[in-house]
């Protein structure tokens, strides 16, 4: 199966590796996101591939956003068949443990995340219910080391397993898959470094990694694949993808 | 190896010491030490179990969505125990009934309104709690709703709404009450995640909400540990209250046939009861389970 593909958020790195996958192996590619800052080039290397790309910008938490998002590129390409929808946990800011305001903002940044899951998914599954054949995969993003985002990774990530199994039992009888692709060191048993920080470009990076799991779930094959975990360890010069014991 | 002598100071030492200025002014109570709080220099750091202290008054616990259900039989338990309890749920009115029934057994209980998803009214009702008893040891976050829909005609209200009262109002609680247990150097946290989080069709807003819960856990157990603060979420499986009720009805669903097929999906053949689930929370507030942290104890008969 070919046909168009939507890439929801994954900035700089996994939005645009995924993209340029898909769109080598056939699809159209529609990105999706609030503001585009290096996309020019992603448009250019689809395009010179001999795909169409088309940029649309929309606020992925936001229903009426979203569902307009996704009437401009079935316009513009047509109903897509694949959702890539990536979700970063994002930063929180340096409370002290004193400080309520912090508390609150830390709950605001999970639900965004989550909300976003939730209103790219929704959106796209209606768009993929027509061919009675799909993929949805979420993507979460791995969190800076050293930051303040470990805070809200793991409230996101489990949320976001929760919300894959239900909507995959959900979509299961229409064709449709729905998986989660995470960072290894986030698993709950990982024994994975905490906290690497994973290299952005290149082989073995996380958007790379992304990309090629992206593929595998695409084929027909992988129809069997559904409300599945998929966790990748992004390889670092120097750094051994598990720790010794 | 603990003494009476190094209990009695439990206050004036550990991490919790940096906060000492604006401690409430509170009747001396001495059981950090009985809950096994955080490690100090005078202290073992393996020492896990109860200390051979007096607890000089009872332990406080807050229970929210205490009206019915699974935080009623919690609080009530937890009464029975011997802890003082603050019944909470959306409105006052709905607390008299557990906090009637914990007086009859000869507790001592007080009800608060509160709806959870409001960080004002949260942060408002652990102010007047704190006033009120001095101290909180024990929080159970039990308040919680449904509202089932099918992920694609799924409202914005409906995700939202799931979300701030069972994730956000967690989240609140723990925040504003885990403030004064890292003051205290002790405290329990427990948590009410579900089954569901392992999916369910129809619960896309309910299943993020409960993992994410659990995630948070984990989370909140890693930050509050070394403050002698343990973090624990409940995962029941079926358990007849007024939610399942609610829910069968608004399924136009024959009540019986649910909790049959419930009870046969379940290794022990039959649905839990909330005083069982109760029983799992009071085990995790004893001192003794000061090494227990973080963790989702999944309470559902068993799977088949
Ligand atoms: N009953 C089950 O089978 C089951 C299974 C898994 C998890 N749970 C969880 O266990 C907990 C208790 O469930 P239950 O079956 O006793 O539910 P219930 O509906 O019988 O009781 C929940 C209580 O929470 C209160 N509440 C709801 N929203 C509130 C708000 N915004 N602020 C304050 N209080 C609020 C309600 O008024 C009610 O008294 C919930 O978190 C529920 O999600 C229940």
């Amino acid at each position: 199966m070919t046909g168009v593909a939507v890439v929801a958020g994954g900035g700089e790195h996994t939005g645009p590796a995924v993209a340029v996958r898909l769109a080598g192996r056939g699809f159209d590619v529609a990105l999706l996101d609030t503001e585009f800052t290096a996309a020019d080039k992603t448009v250019r290397q689809i395009e010179e591939s001999g795909r169409r790309c088309v940029t649309v910008e929309a606020e992925l938490t936001d229903t009426r956003s979203v569902g307009a998002a996704f009437g401009q590129v079935r316009s513009a390409l047509s109903s897509p068949v694949v959702l890539v929808t990536c979700v970063g946990p994002g930063p929180v800011p340096d409370g002290s443990p004193e400080d309520e305001l912090a508390d609150e903002q830390r709950y605001g940044v999970v639900r965004r995340a989550l909300r976003s899951a939730f209103v790219c998914c929704q959106a796209g599954a209606g768009h993929l219910l027509h061919h009675r054949w799909g993929r949805i995969i979420i993507v979460t993003e791995p969190v800076d080391a050293g930051g303040n985002a470990w805070r809200t990774s793991q409230p996101v990530l489990a949320g976001l397993i929760g919300f894959t199994r239900s909507a995959a039992l959900e979509l299961a009888r229409s064709g449709i898959t729905v998986n989660l692709i995470a960072p290894a060191e986030s698993a709950v048993d990982s024994r994975a470094p905490a906290h690497q920080p994973a290299v952005n470009v290149g082989a073995g990076s996380y958007a790379e990694g992304v990309a090629h799991v992206t593929a595998f779930l695409i084929d027909d094959q992988a129809v069997g694949i559904t409300g599945q975990e998929i966790y990748l360890a992004a390889a670092q010069a120097g750094v051994p993808l598990l720790r010794e014991r | 190896m603990m003494s009476t002598v190094n209990a009695a100071n439990a206050f004036e030492d550990g991490p919790g010491a940096e906060f000492s200025s604006d401690r409430p002014t509170a009747r001396p109570c001495v059981h950090r030490a009985e809950w096994g709080g955080a490690p100090t220099a005078e202290r073992d750091p393996v020492m896990t179990g109860p200390a051979a202290s007096a607890v000089a008054c009872e332990p406080v616990a807050m229970v929210t969505g205490a009206g019915r259900g699974i935080g009623a039989a919690t609080a009530e338990r937890l009464a029975a125990e011997g802890m003082a309890v603050i019944v909470v749920d959306r409105v006052e009115q709905d607390t008299t009934a557990t906090v009637s029934a914990i007086r009859a057994a000869g507790g001592r209980a007080s009800g608060l309104g509160c709806d959870v998803s409001v960080a004002q009214a949260v942060t408002a009702t652990v102010a007047s709690a704190v006033e009120e008893f001095g101290h909180l040891d024990v929080l159970v976050n039990c308040a919680g709703i449904t509202q089932d829909r099918l992920l694609l005609t799924m409202s914005d209200q409906e995700w939202d709404r799931v979300l701030d009262v069972n994730l956000g109002g967690s989240m609140r609680c723990s925040f504003a009450v885990g403030r004064h247990m890292r003051r205290q150097g002790h405290g329990r946290i427990i948590n009410f995640s579900s089954v569901a989080a392992r999916g369910n069709a129809g619960q896309t807003n309910y299943a993020t909400a409960k993992g994410a819960i659990a995630g948070f856990t984990r989370t909140l157990a890693a930050e509050f540990g070394p403050h002698g603060v343990t973090v624990n979420s409940i995962a029941p499986g079926f358990v007849a209250t007024p939610m399942v009720a609610e829910l069968t009805e608004r399924l136009g669903v024959d009540r019986d046939t649910v909790l049959l097929e419930a009870a046969m999906s379940s290794a022990v053949g039959r649905i839990g009861t909330p005083e069982e689930i109760a029983a799992v929370v009071a085990f995790v507030t004893r001192p003794e389970s000061g090494y227990l942290t973080g963790e989702t104890i999944h309470v559902e008969g068993g799977r088949r």
